[in-house]
């Protein structure tokens, strides 16, 4: 036998060689080449502005934390004496206008060397104010004419950026006649406090660890499914490469070059628009955003940013090597399309069946405490889930078209065309079922976390209301505000004043109510308007005025000291005290209609008769004309604030995940329906009708979408079920939600489809019948 | 010359349950114009690939210069095709994406010869067939009978000892078909390259030396009377 010698190839230029070529075919081919790289480079963009967006969501908060620390009032006491630092008394306010939130401080300046908050160059005296520019914006603008009464005010300035949380936030400085000792203030010697990390529990951390897989996985699906577009005219163009000579080895280099390529302009598209949105976002004010996000908090974390500069052009590549291992390209793809092997079930199960496992193990690991070493396996076990999701669909949506047949044109043209290539179809549909997985796994788990943070059962928390250091009358006038407020179901209202003994030092304090309001307090049986009570279980030492006595009204403020004296009447009736055993005295107010000095403090607790988040608003507004000394406040603690906030980022991620996954739909139609323009206009010259055409078209997408759909609800309420369990929370489900889901990307799918009509009435018409 | 160029013995191949050859075989001297004619079905093409090396006959032997085309990795056989096959197919052979002037560098670049020499190297075959006004174009932007004159001139610019062509002409109306038949079969005698032409016209036929008849998988000699 002879033996065969081949000219041998000059080996040193021809990976150079290979891979150029490959970036030749990525940026040739005239329009449809553009066209295709286009397409791929705005997947792939829009992947990796979203991937880019999620790292700077960590900066973001703690951005946005941090404005808000910087400027915070200390908490409890007072900050620390600064040397040649005249204190200011300040307190936080905050209330609400028209759905946006309206923060600001009263501040009471002591002298001319106040402290500075950060943004501000000099502190408001009384009577004035100084206004972020959104809400002086507001102010100025028709739509701030209800909020104008609650500002008369006179502006002095506006606060910078340095010293808001958002662009568009409503914030204020205003100076007031008396800060010291109302609700919340504070002596300050220096604005700001040390930023406090956010407090996680066990739930919570699984709450944004499923957050993050759930809506970051589909963006990884996208971008993988972006770089494989148009793959029947790469294996194509491959084919003809095989056919004059290119070795499997030469293939694999030119298709990682022409990947290369598209994810290159993908990560340069990418960034272009996540500048663009970081230019953008600033402009936003949706009230979802809460005053808004300036550009310059919008960071991402390098690290990661980096990692997605690598990781994206590298994941490319290897789905382009990857996918032709199944297409091994051969020379008669030219001129006959190899038969397809099946799809093998047995791989495409391992992902799931370790996740199941993993989550498995760290049963209840992750309930109130936040277990470290369950976060690893927790995490990977939740992101293999999700990843079985476009690892099972084609296998299922491969057996299932196998077994249909028959039926209208439509149907019969959809379906011979599912079976000759169902990979695609189900890729397309893969990211939405993704979506739907995270979706209806987090819903779960949020429902479950929602009850546990704002029990359901148990009634909802009380709003306080405080105004301290004001005259009998306004007191009385709060009083008779709260009783109106809507969605009330009771006020448990409290006026007292302090009093001390004329040149004594022994302190009593004075509750005033009406006849009603005492029997709440005491053993009162008789009792008029005019009369007053003396509680008849002191204990012991307390200072209990005698009738006719004459004693001190004094408000509690050391430095603006108010004093107001007053004769106990001739007649004091004893009673005893239900709600405390200190020696207290009870009065109507007809007993004190000559005391007008401010020395009352007024204090209410309002029961809501339901779980309202807008209650507290509802106060607030019926504290308007009180001015800035009255306070309504909603207790809330740390964990649950967090969890609101987890909630909203959460909420602001699905719908940017669900219009991506739309985005998704849609890219990949329209290149399925350019791929097939020639097929289409074939048909369409045979005298098959559009309307045939587009249902085949729906066919194609609704039969995937039915199985993606089934496959979704699996595997997400099995991952929604195993979240709960290593949560230790009862396995319960919310199937309401879960069919709103649903309903919701079938939707987003056919709207998709329904999109790419015009394009496809475009593709079939006689221009589509000339090719090469 | 003792030893045929090209030799397949007893092929059998089937697709499915489909029998394309049952024992066809054909043997090749360098040179020669082989036209392989049969009706639609008959397996003629199937034949052109399996001495192609570019599907594996189920059984039988095919020899390239003496060595069994089943012997050879993946990687000879790209080899052999690059360097000792040229083909011409009805269609679709041509990259869309590149221009004719790379369509027909290509298996020069691939073969690792650089860019200016590999395009100066087409640029004649091109001038050769005619076509080196459509260098600049993209296929799709050809005609037909351009197109296949550059597919021409890809298939002959590594020298190879052997053109296989399939249905050339097929896509072409009689005039086109006749000057692409014409330049090839030209330019196939003035590098001695041997062409397999596998065709069901009559008057493609009539540009081979001899004639080789496939029905039901079977090939028949013919005697050529010119």
């Amino acid at each position: 036998m002879t033996v065969l010698r081949l000219r041998p190839r000059r080996r040193t230029w021809q990976w150079w060689i290979d891979l150029t070529l490959g970036v030749r075919l990525a940026v040739g081919g005239g329009r449809a080449g553009w066209g295709r790289l286009a397409l791929t480079a705005i997947g792939v963009g829009l992947g990796v502005a979203v991937l880019l967006t999620a790292t700077s969501v960590s900066h973001m908060l703690q951005a946005r934390d941090d404005h808000g620390y910087g400027r915070a009032v200390p908490v409890s006491g007072n900050s620390a004496k600064v040397a040649g630092v005249d204190p200011v008394y300040a307190a936080m306010r905050s209330s609400e206008f028209d759905g946006s939130e309206l923060d600001g401080v009263i501040v009471q300046k002591t002298g001319p060397k106040a402290p500075l908050p950060p943004g501000v160059d000099r502190l408001p005296n009384v009577g004035e104010i100084l206004l972020s520019p959104a809400l002086r914006q507001l102010l100025n603008s028709p739509a701030g004419e209800l909020l104008r009464p609650r500002f008369p005010e006179r502006v002095i300035g506006t606060v910078s950026e340095a010293g808001l949380t958002g662009p568009h936030e409503l914030f204020f400085y205003v100076g007031v006649a008396k800060v010291a000792g109302q609700s919340g203030a504070a002596e300050v010697y220096e604005f700001g406090r040390p930023s406090e990390p956010r407090t996680l529990d066990g739930l919570l951390w699984l709450l944004i660890a499923l957050g993050s897989a759930a809506l970051l996985m589909p963006v990884v699906v996208f971008v993988a499914t972006s770089t494989r577009l148009a793959a029947a005219a790469r294996d194509r163009r491959l084919a003809a490469l095989r056919l004059v000579g290119a070795d499997g080895k030469q293939v694999r280099r030119i298709a990682a070059g022409e990947a290369f390529v598209g994810a290159l302009v993908g990560l340069a598209v990418g960034v272009a628009l996540f500048a663009l949105g970081r230019a953008i976002v600033p402009l936003i004010d949706a009230k979802a955003l809460r005053g808004g996000i300036f550009a310059t908090d919008i960071r991402p974390e390098w690290t990661l940013a980096a990692l997605i500069v690598v990781v994206v052009p590298v994941l490319a590549v290897v789905i382009a090597v990857f996918s032709l291992r199944r297409v091994m390209i051969e020379p008669l793809g030219v001129v006959r399309r190899a038969r397809n092997q099946r799809r093998r079930l047995w791989w495409r199960l391992v992902p799931p069946v370790a996740g199941i496992a993993l989550l498995a193990s760290q049963r209840g690991r992750l309930g109130d405490a936040l277990n470290q070493s369950s976060q690893l396996p927790v995490l990977a076990g939740i992101v293999l889930v999700l990843c079985s999701v476009p690892l099972v669909l084609p296998w299922l949506v491969e057996r299932v078209v196998a077994t249909l047949g028959g039926g209208s044109p439509a149907w019969q043209l959809a379906i011979r065309r599912l079976q000759l290539d169902s990979g695609t179809p189900a890729r397309v549909v893969g990211g939405v079922a993704v979506v739907l997985v995270g979706g209806i796994a987090l819903q779960t788990l949020l429902v479950q976390a929602s009850t546990r943070y704002e029990p359901p059962g148990e009634k909802p928390p009380p709003v306080s209301v405080s105004m301290p250091a004001v005259a009998l009358s306004q007191a009385l006038a709060l009083d008779g505000a709260l009783r109106n407020v809507p969605a009330t179901e009771s006020v448990t209202p409290s006026i007292t004043m302090l009093m001390k003994k004329v040149g004594g030092s022994e302190v009593t304090a004075l509750h005033v109510g009406t006849c009603a309001d005492l029997r709440q307090l005491t053993t009162i049986d008789q009792c008029h308007d005019g009369d007053v009570f003396v509680s008849a279980k002191p204990y012991s030492g307390a200072f209990i005025p005698a009738a006719g006595e004459r004693v001190s009204f004094f408000a509690n403020d050391p430095r603006q000291p108010v004093s107001v004296d007053w004769t106990m009447p001739a007649e004091v009736k004893a009673t005893t005290a239900l709600t405390t055993d200190m020696g207290l005295v009870y009065a109507t107010p007809g007993a004190l209609a000559g005391v007008t000095a401010a020395v009352a403090d007024a204090n209410a607790y309002l029961q809501p008769k339901a779980n309202d988040a807008n209650y507290v608003e509802y106060v607030r507004n019926a504290l308007e004309p009180f001015g800035w000394s009255a306070n309504a406040f909603s207790p809330t603690n740390a964990i649950s604030s967090t969890f609101e906030l987890i909630a909203r980022v959460l909420l602001i991620g699905s719908v940017i995940t669900l219009l991506l996954a739309a985005a998704s739909l849609l890219v990949v139609a329209l290149e399925q329906i350019r791929e097939r323009r020639r097929a289409l206009a074939v048909l369409a010259a045979n005298g098959v009708r559009r309307s045939v055409l587009a249902r085949s078209l729906l066919w194609q997408t609704a039969v995937p979408i039915a199985m993606a759909v089934i496959v979704a609800l699996v595997v997400g309420v099995a991952l929604g079920g195993m979240v709960l369990t290593v949560s230790n929370q009862p396995i319960v489900f919310d199937w309401a939600t879960i069919a709103l889901f649903v309903a919701t990307a079938v939707i987003a799918v056919l709207a998709s489809t329904a999109c790419t009509l015009p394009a496809l009435w475009r593709a079939a018409n006689a221009e589509g019948l000339r090719d090469e | 010359m003792t030893e045929p160029l090209l030799a397949a013995v007893d092929l059998h191949k089937t697709f499915g349950p489909t029998p394309a050859l049952d024992g066809a075989g054909l043997r090749i001297w360098p040179g020669e114009v082989v036209a392989v004619m049969g009706p639609s079905g008959s397996g003629k093409s199937t034949l052109l690939h399996c001495l192609a090396g570019i599907i594996r006959p189920d059984s039988g032997t095919v020899s390239y210069q003496g060595t069994p085309l089943s012997t050879l990795s993946d990687v000879d056989r790209s080899e052999l095709r690059r360097t000792e096959f040229g083909f011409v197919f009805q269609f679709g052979q041509l990259v869309p994406e590149l221009t004719a002037l790379e369509n027909v560098a290509l298996p020069l670049r691939l073969g690792g010869v650089r860019r200016r020499e590999a395009e100066s190297r087409a640029m004649e075959w091109l001038a050769r067939l005619e076509v080196a006004d459509v260098a600049d174009k993209r296929p799709g932007e050809t005609s037909g009978g351009q197109g296949q004159r550059v597919a021409v001139a890809r298939a002959l610019v590594t020298s190879p000892k052997v053109v296989f062509a399939d249905e050339p002409t097929g896509a072409l109306d009689s005039l086109n078909g006749e000057r692409v038949m014409r330049l090839l079969v030209a330019a196939a005698k003035d590098t001695n390259a041997a062409v397999v032409l596998v065709t069901h016209e009559v008057r493609v036929a009539a540009y081979s030396d001899r004639e080789v008849v496939v029905r039901d998988g079977k090939s028949t000699q013919v005697e050529l009377v010119r």
